[in-house]
């Protein structure tokens, strides 16, 4: 067993990169909605906006105020507020898996440090592209079982496939953070769809994806699980081409 | 000499010498494997041919504990990066 918990950098898990970054100073009503990123992928961004330059008071860039998506060309910002109403956004991105091609240094720090052991690295435990479970295809029984991985044992899993549920087992004290997007085929932008949020048992969500954190008793003796709700499809249903991308830290 | 060699005093008999000659080379010999350095009787670093005969960079804390190994994983000698937390073994917290 090798415990995440107790290094403060481990090669065996991946230090995830930020492979964008921009500062945005948008204004409802006379900024341009969107603009290129120049990635020449869909990137999974993530970030957080102020509507002060002090980022005083801050925000997740996916609350129900300001979203944005992403698709292989363009960010778009999606603001609520009336016009003239100005933002201040600090939006990052990661590569999905799928991505495999070169990208641009990005690196930054507010110290003079690129890496300092002084902070703690969050390993990145797991991470995935899977699509729903396929409700009308017989030739595809592995997709009624759903996909389940053990992380934060032996390094980094990858996780690809069609299922409606992965579940992610893991040890205490390990008590690991999930990040979620879903690409929507019907439009094919990337949007966050949720940070940090667990759902105990029983208290799940019906609008796929979301994660369900089980509690110990099912598993027992510590043993704990996520459950990663990617939905189902049918042949013809919109998001039968959909994919939820997701990062698991520990 | 700073470190491990002895040198060998004008007074001493040729036997002596020699023998003292040749446990230099063997003090030699073992830093070409495994080059530890240490202070106050307690590593600090070493370098090469691990206690657990896998290779690389260990650094040691304050209190003789191994906290950071640049190298080869115990078990399958994969290389990586690995550095504990206050209190843990790099070594033993590595599969």
């Amino acid at each position: 067993m090798q415990y995440p918990t107790h290094f403060i950098a481990n090669s065996d898990y991946p230090f995830d990169m930020i492979i964008y970054y921009k500062y945005v100073e948008f204004t409802k009503g006379t900024s341009p909605t969107s603009f290129a990123h120049n990635l020449g992928f869909t990137p999974l961004i993530f970030g957080s906006y102020s509507t002060t330059e002090d980022f005083e008071i801050t925000r997740s860039l996916c609350d129900n105020r300001v979203q944005i998506e992403s698709d292989e060309t363009n960010l778009y910002i999606d603001a609520g507020g009336s016009a003239g109403t100005k933002y201040y956004m600090k939006i990052y991105g990661f590569a999905p898996i799928s991505w495999t091609g070169d990208c641009k240094p990005t690196a930054q720090s507010n110290t003079a440090l690129l890496f300092d052991t002084d902070n703690e690295y969050s390993p990145l435990l797991a991470a995935g592209a899977v699509q729903p479970r396929r409700m009308d295809n017989p030739y595809t029984p592995g997709e009624q079982t759903g996909l389940a991985q053990t992380i934060g044992e032996t390094g980094y899993v990858e996780i690809e496939g069609r299922s409606s549920d992965i579940s992610l087992y893991y040890q205490e004290p390990l008590a690991p953070m999930v990040m979620m997007w879903l690409t929507k085929a019907q439009t094919n932008r990337t949007i966050l769809k949720s940070n940090t949020i667990f759902f105990e048992t029983g208290h799940g969500l019906r609008e796929a994806p979301y994660a369900t954190y089980n509690v110990a008793g099912a598993q027992g003796d510590g043993k704990m699980a996520i459950a990663i709700n990617v939905g189902t499809t049918r042949t013809g249903m919109p998001n039968y081409n959909d994919t939820v991308h997701f990062r698991v830290y520990g | 000499m700073p470190n491990r060699f002895t040198p060998i005093t004008s007074t001493q008999s040729t036997k002596a010498a020699l023998q003292q000659i040749n446990q230099n080379f063997m003090q030699l010999d073992a830093e070409a494997f495994t080059k530890t350095v240490q202070k106050g009787g307690n590593n600090q670093v070493m370098f090469g041919k691990l206690p657990n005969n896998r290779y690389g960079l260990l650094i040691y804390d304050d209190g003789g504990m191994p906290r950071i190994l640049i190298g080869q994983a115990p078990k399958d000698g994969r290389p990586g990066v690995w550095i504990t937390k206050s209190g843990f073994d790099v070594i033993n917290e590595i599969d």
